[in-house]
């Protein structure tokens, strides 16, 4: 539930929420509107200014605690470097995820999703052909259950219209 | 008692049937595998839920979220890792029992006192829906205001030793909520020129993004780890017997269930935690707790099992939710245009009571699924790590993907995913962004609402309920405090 302990990356962390909330606020009268002679419970721009305060304030005295049980040593520095890149490792794992998006609506939910399952299976490092079959599966098994039986909203992907017509319609709406 | 039959019609629905078994089975196994937890899984479901029937759509969420907890006690007693986090105080007795070669009386007993906190606090909540009837409607905007005040300080004061940084997230996921075009002046705020900002962040795609992606992430990142399923040896009946020798505990454990899940923003921790430490005050070898205790066992499961319906308490009656589940549920209401607060104890009574049998039959069907099915989700448990990221993945997807179609959704959802992966490295909480952004905007909302009726800041909590809700966040704040000083004081000393 809580903590006590000093974290590597809390201060990189408390820095940089900091950071964001001050361009916020500095931000408020260009992305918020004040009406002249409307009280201030009426302004469009009081809740938004509360919040970021309010945010300021609480992100203020976590610094503060932050920055108390900050040693300032070459090991706990490198250790605050360490964390912030290790931040950056899902940016993979959000290209493929991005790039399945963008790859929908072309190839289809059905041969998106299974090229997503097995190749990202692969990355993964599972290197055996069960569980290549079992990424498969799955990956069927997903699109079976939610656009055959649920029938989400996905659009149909632009490859179903070089399929003959009856195999065409058939994929479009199950597939 | 008329309500009730009425109730019935709903209740006898081939289709509602159909998602209490699926809502039931599917949490029991969502919860047995480690990583996923029923905040993922109603995550991923929600958009799809959007097309059912209220009744139906609420029902499978409420399966999973009342379930996942049975089947999360199982990796927590037999390999030492909570299915969801909510059973990690399992794991001190029920792993220590299994060390004990004890994993079936262990496990067997964990489901007992689930089942025994899952009726009582619907059986509780039953005898006190007549009361909430008649409550509810008087609740003004004001009262709302308040109660959604109270809900967020909980929330922050209820993370013990992180409440600087819960109270910064609550701000942020209030902060979000204002983001796009605010609904009476119809101007942009913090849009920066962007159209896709307009509408404002979608709390699926927020959500999805903490709580699902966040944890595809982390379980693609990290290593398989290779468990050795010990075996399950004993009487399936020993469990229950158990429970019958410390039923005051599981008594206790599930009416304290009961009261953390009504009050907004505590749920299961605290529950558990309180349930934990009177039974350890209340036995008489305090000792053996944490070493194998079965009245360990009892207070965590039968206290955590008892949220759930209590949960929907304050959801259901006020509108507002209690934690991020809940939150999740309230989505799946306002899409239907049925919303909750109080006239939904007027108008659609035997909706509500619908939901309250349907729990029950979820929590009889869960523990004969369980009793017979133990030996075939040990295997489930044994899924890997990094396959179970690349199926999260997968399904988050459907889940941001079908709500408009949209690429920004899914940049934004994976964006989201990066920030509650850096959160959850950094064992920082993601809840409190998930309550800011809700009840943020019902706070929003309720203020400019009541402005009609306020002069001077004392007439906020003028009126008998804000004033006792008032009051309540000022006892709340004071204990909060006085334990820091306690702290600061021993400390010291």
């Amino acid at each position: 539930m809580g903590r006590e302990e000093y974290q590597a990356g809390d201060l990189v962390f408390a820095i940089l929420m900091l950071f964001i909330v001050m361009a916020l606020l500095v931000s408020i009268p260009f992305e918020t509107k004040w009406f002249e002679g409307v009280p201030l419970v009426k302004q469009p721009r009081l809740w938004p200014t509360f919040c970021l305060v309010g945010m300021a304030l609480f992100g203020l005295l976590y610094s503060l605690q932050i920055w108390r049980s900050y040693k300032f040593q070459l090991g706990q520095v490198q250790g605050e470097l360490n964390e912030l890149s290790s931040w950056s490792r899902p940016l993979e794992f959000v290209f493929y995820f991005v790039l399945y998006v963008w790859f929908v609506p072309l190839a289809g939910y059905l041969l998106s999703t299974l090229l997503f399952f097995s190749l990202l299976t692969i990355r993964s490092g599972y290197r055996s052909l069960l569980m290549f079959w079992v990424s498969l599966a799955t990956g069927f098994g997903i699109v079976v259950v939610f656009k055959s039986l649920l029938q989400v909203k996905i659009p149909s992907g632009t490859i179903y219209d070089f399929l003959p017509d009856g195999w065409a319609t058939f994929f479009m709406i199950y597939f | 008692m008329d309500l009730i039959l009425s109730s019935f019609d709903i209740f006898f629905r081939w289709d509602v049937w159909a998602a209490i078994l699926v809502g039931s089975i599917g949490g029991v196994i969502i919860g047995a595998i480690p990583g996923v937890g029923p905040a993922v899984a109603i995550a991923i479901l929600l958009p799809a839920t959007y097309s059912m029937e209220p009744i139906i759509g609420i029902t499978v969420l409420l399966g999973i979220y009342g379930s996942a907890m049975y089947g999360g006690a199982i990796p927590a007693i037999l390999i030492n890792t909570p299915g969801t986090p909510v059973n990690a105080l399992t794991t001190y007795d029920g792993y220590s029992m299994t060390k004990d070669n004890k994993a079936r009386r262990a496990i067997t007993l964990a489901y007992w006192s689930s089942f025994t906190g899952g009726i009582f606090s619907i059986i509780a909540l039953i005898f006190m829906t007549s009361v909430i009837a008649k409550v509810a409607p008087l609740f003004g905007s004001r009262d709302i205001l308040m109660a959604a005040l109270l809900g967020l300080v909980l929330v922050v004061i209820s993370h013990r030793k992180q409440t600087l940084i819960a109270g910064m997230l609550v701000f942020f996921g209030m902060f979000i909520s204002t983001i796009g075009m605010e609904s009476v002046k119809y101007t942009k705020r913090f849009t920066f020129d962007q159209s896709w900002l307009l509408s404002g962040f979608d709390l699926i795609t927020v959500l999805l993004g903490l709580f699902a992606v966040s944890q595809a992430f982390i379980l693609l990142i990290g290593n398989d780890k290779r468990v050795s399923m010990p075996s399950l040896k004993g009487k399936k009946s020993e469990g229950f017997f158990d429970l019958i020798k410390y039923k005051t505990v599981a008594l206790i454990s599930s009416a304290m269930g009961v009261i953390m899940g009504i009050i907004p923003g505590v749920g299961e921790f605290l529950a558990q935690f309180f349930s934990y430490n009177i039974a350890r005050g209340i036995s008489d070898k305090p000792e053996r707790f944490g070493k194998g205790a079965p009245e360990g066992i009892i207070a965590a499961e039968a206290a955590n099992n008892a949220v759930p319906a209590a949960a929907m308490i304050p959801l259901l009656a006020l509108g507002i939710p209690g934690e991020a589940l809940t939150a999740m549920m309230l989505s799946v209401f306002y899409v239907h245009s049925i919303i909750p607060g109080p006239d939904l104890f007027v108008k659609h009574i035997d909706f509500v009571y619908g939901l309250y049998e349907s729990l029950i039959v979820i929590n009889i069907i869960v523990m004969i699924f369980l009793l017979f099915a133990t030996k075939y989700l040990l295997k489930i448990i044994q899924i890997p790590q990094r396959f179970l990221g690349v199926s999260i993945l997968g399904l988050s997807f459907v889940g941001v993907y079908t709500l408009r179609n949209s690429m920004i959704d899914c940049i934004m959802c994976a964006v989201f995913g990066v920030f509650g992966y850096a959160l959850k490295r950094l064992n920082l909480p993601i809840v409190p962004i998930i309550l800011g952004m809700v009840l943020g905007n019902i706070m929003e909302l309720k203020f400019r609402a009541s402005q009609a009726r306020i002069d001077t800041l004392f007439d906020y909590i003028n009126r008998p309920i804000s004033g006792t809700i008032f009051a309540i966040i000022v006892i709340a704040l004071l204990i909060h405090f006085w334990a820091i000083w306690r702290q600061y004081r021993r400390k010291t000393n």
